[in-house]
């Protein structure tokens, strides 16, 4: 303890702020050079400081560079832990040790380091991982009576550690096996699962456990292993995998050529080759390329060890700190690699955070070729039309509640009615010259009958029929566009419900749903405005369609219904999905309340305000499964009044 | 109503859709003649057989209604089947006002295509034959004399011919005379036939 009480007789040297800025700036200057790799040793990382009458050192041994997102994400939390601490300075110090594993080198730094602190008083060392663990403490201690914590070492890795006198720390369990079902959760049909890794000595710390959790899949996956290659070998062996595949790691510093590895960089290596997404334990690669898995919140790591040093510092002796396991692995993933892979979200665990949720494809490239130019034109326009139509309802939405906005309103829907208008000139004339021409094919047949003829004769009227039935598609496109004054008169339900489910046709068959329309024929006509009413019915179909559209193809039905329902006249829109929750129920008709993803919460309360100016109920009926909502409509009774109060 | 080589007149700015209607009037046994714009078809000379139009609403420059009112202006009768691209309720409205035939939505169909044309060619041989009456009922005014003209008029209003003498001061025997000649001049044989010639003729 000498040093210790030579160095407080120094303090201004040591620790005011003029002298030690031309040391910083030189660290500084230093490190920005290409050399920060030969030393690896970094900079003194003081914290804020001002005038402080008693000061205190730690020193944090980290055994990477700090441009590891690991080590960098460590650092952050320890920071934010003993950012308040009166009077301490931390100091930084990257071993390097991954890199550089010869045992002369630990030795030499050792030296160093302890000249380089020979007049700053040590009160705690941290050491982040496994080597650095060592490295401060054997084969005898850096800093002798110094408190040692370690920190960011996993369980399997900790052997003895702890029982080395004046040495606390904490210890995680990485959750490899839980990393390893989540991947096979979300990839059922997987027939293999490649595990990776580094050949850094910390990355062969990892091969151990993640072989002994993966044998455990024994029996439902082959397991591939890939372990300690060069990276071009390591694609190379991953795109022989057949699609689908999910790949683990745990650890990859090195490989096995010699070249170093972040985690960003290996995934951006790995994603053209790559047969599936990369899971992982650690929360940071989440964002930067990795697919998540079960994840360790490598800051709280930091954050935890910085308390344990907190209470060190207020004098709590080491032995009265025991080891302690942390973290918190939870599950959490990308959104958009999920999305990539086409792992539907019904597979991700209900406990899971999902970031980067990708918004559902409203606009969805229509898969299959058209066979005909028409058609082609017609799917143009509907994706055209959905996506007016979408905006012109968040349009609509919005203003709703921003009266001031109504004028502004009126005017951007003017103006899509304007380009539907175009859009609908644009369309038709082809339409008609195509529909014209296939007449004038079938008159020359008329004239010269020749085999092969019925054929031809079939198909000019397929190309004449279709061409009109695109037409009629751009026609109804336009009524709902249309943004007329609202208007009321004899309505039939059933040719609302009827023209609705044409409308979401296309996209139900895209999505391979099945929709089907019961109508009792010779119902009475209903009073209000048909475009407020086929709204109506749009909002409920559209909903029904998303509840079932991820599910099995089995329950992608949704049954629409039309009847006579006492002096009024009933719609009925069942889907076999999931149902909702009572909690849900109990709010599904309140504004912004929604339990779709990107949704807005407004389709079902505009619904009901429409229902309910045209003297009708809308309601959520208890169904054994899915979700049953009916609307009851009074029949042919004047509600004109009423309807052209609500603007849709 | 057989086409028989009827005319029609298309007038369309989109030429493959022009090109498609003039393959298909011909094999449907019509005569077909085209015109990229409204201007195009007002500067060409007149039709004299019989002929209808199929007049785009919305085209560049002149549109299908300004044209529609030109030809009523300049008193050039064609009878004309609207087309349109997008059917607006207010520009159907006015070219029904404005003495459509008819107004189709593109695309349509084959037989409210003809069915459309038919009309307005049946509509075109009526007026046709209503101005070849008026010509001939003119014709044969004209081949009276002021007086037996004046007789006439009279006659046709229902007046006897004491009336018609009192009225313009004549000897009934005189009015007699120009009633009889006027009478045979015209090739009629009562006062209720001069009044439907005078009718005819739109004097």
């Amino acid at each position: 303890m000498n040093d210790r009480a030579a160095s407080r007789a120094a303090p201004g040297g040591a620790r005011g702020a003029t002298p030690r800025r031309p040391i910083a700036a030189a660290l500084g200057l230093f490190l920005a050079s290409p050399a920060i790799a030969s030393g690896g040793v970094a900079a003194a990382a003081p914290l804020p400081d001002a005038a402080l009458p008693r000061g205190r050192n730690a020193i944090v041994l980290y055994q990477d560079t700090p441009n590891i997102p690991f080590i960098y994400a460590l650092n952050e939390g320890l920071r934010r832990a003993l950012r308040d601490v009166d009077g301490l300075t931390v100091y930084t110090e990257h071993l390097d040790l991954s890199r550089f594993p010869d045992p002369g080198y630990a030795d030499g730094l050792r030296g160093w380091l302890r000249a380089k602190y020979a007049a700053v008083p040590v009160d705690v060392v941290l050491a982040a991982g496994p080597p650095a663990a060592a490295f401060a403490t054997r084969p005898e201690p850096l800093w002798p009576g110094v408190p040692v914590i370690f920190f960011a070492v996993d369980e399997r890795a900790a052997d003895d550690l702890a029982s080395v006198p004046g040495v606390t720390g904490l210890v995680h369990r990485s959750p490899i096996g839980e990393t390893l079902e989540l991947a096979l959760r979300l990839l059922p049909d997987a027939r293999r699962l490649a595990i990776i890794g580094g050949a850094a000595p910390t990355d062969r710390i990892w091969e151990g456990p993640l072989r002994e959790e993966a044998a455990k899949l024994a029996g439902r996956v082959e397991v591939v292993e890939l372990l300690g290659l060069p990276v071009p070998e390591l694609t190379e062996r991953l795109a022989a995998l057949p699609r689908g595949t999910p790949i683990v790691g745990v650890s990859f510093l090195r490989d096995g050529a010699g070249r170093t590895w972040t985690g960003p960089e290996l995934f951006s290596a790995l994603e053209p080759s790559a047969p599936g997404p990369v899971f992982s334990v650690w929360d940071f690669l989440v964002g930067r390329g990795g697919a998540g898995g079960v994840v360790l919140d490598v800051g709280r790591l930091g954050e935890e060890a910085g308390r344990v040093a907190r209470r060190i510092l207020e004098g709590e002796a080491p032995g009265a700190v025991p080891v302690r396991r942390t973290g918190d692995p939870h599950p959490l993933l990308d959104g958009r690699i999920l999305a990539r892979w086409g792992i539907p979200g019904s597979r991700v665990p209900p406990d899971a955070e999902v970031l980067f949720r990708p918004r559902p494809a409203w606009v969805e490239y229509p898969r299959t070729a058209l066979a005909i130019a028409a058609a082609l034109l017609v799917q143009g326009a509907l994706i055209a039309w959905l996506f007016l139509e979408r905006r012109r309802r968040r349009l609509a939405e919005h203003a709703a509640g921003e009266s001031q906005a109504a004028v502004a309103h009126s005017n951007r829907v003017a103006s899509l009615g304007e380009l539907a208008a175009s859009l609908a000139h644009e369309i038709n004339t082809p339409l008609a010259s195509i529909v014209v021409s296939a007449s004038s094919m079938r008159r020359l047949l008329g004239a010269r009958p020749a085999p092969g003829d019925a054929e031809l004769r079939e198909s000019l009227s397929v190309i004449e029929s279709e061409g009109r039935r695109a037409g009629e598609v751009i026609r109804r496109m336009r009524a709902v566009l249309r943004r007329e004054p609202s208007t009321s008169g004899p309505v039939d339900l059933a040719d609302v419900a009827r023209e609705a489910l044409a409308l979401v046709q296309p996209r139900a068959r895209q999505k391979g749903v099945e929709m089907t329309l019961e109508a009792t024929p010779g119902l009475p006509p209903v009073e209000g405005d048909r475009v407020q009413l086929l709204q109506v019915a749009l909002n409920l179909l559209l909903n029904a369609l998303d509840a079932v559209a991820a599910l099995p193809p089995e329950r992608r039905r949704v049954a629409v219904g039309v009847s006579p329902d006492g002096d009024a006249v009933g719609l009925l829109v069942a889907d076999a999905g999931e149902g909702l929750a009572p909690a849900a129920r109990a709010r599904l008709f309140e504004p912004f309340f929604t339990t779709k993803p990107a949704g807005l919460g407004m389709g079902l309360p505009i619904a009901r305000s429409i229902v309910e100016a045209h003297g009708g109920r809308i309601w959520l009926e208890d169904a054994p499964a899915g979700a049953v909502l009916r609307v009851r409509l009074p029949a042919g009774r004047a509600v004109a009044a009423a309807a052209r109060a609500v603007a849709p | 109503v057989t086409p028989a080589g009827a005319l029609v007149l298309v007038v369309d700015d989109d030429p493959v859709f022009r090109g498609s209607m003039e393959r298909f009037l011909r094999l449907a046994g019509y005569r077909a003649r085209t015109f990229a714009s409204a201007r195009e078809m007002l500067e060409a000379p007149p039709e004299d057989g019989p002929a209808c139009a199929l007049v785009d609403l919305r085209m560049p420059g002149m549109d299908g209604l300004e044209l529609q009112r030109e030809l009523r202006r300049i008193g050039r009768p064609v009878e004309i089947v609207f087309l349109s691209g997008h059917g607006g309720v207010k520009a159907t409205a006015q070219a029904m006002k404005g003495g459509a035939v008819d107004f189709l939505e593109k695309p349509f169909e084959e037989s409210s295509l003809l069915e459309a044309l038919e009309r307005a060619l049946a509509r075109d041989a009526e007026a046709r034959a209503e101005e070849a009456a008026a010509a001939e009922a003119r014709a044969r005014l004209d081949r009276l004399s002021p007086a037996e003209r004046e007789v006439c008029r009279l006659l046709a209003s229902g007046m006897r011919n004491k009336e018609i003498a009192a009225a313009l001061g004549k000897a009934e025997g005189t009015v007699r005379v120009q009633h009889w000649t006027a009478m045979s001049k015209l090739g009629v044989s009562s006062p209720m036939e001069v009044a439907r010639l005078i009718e005819l003729a739109g004097e």
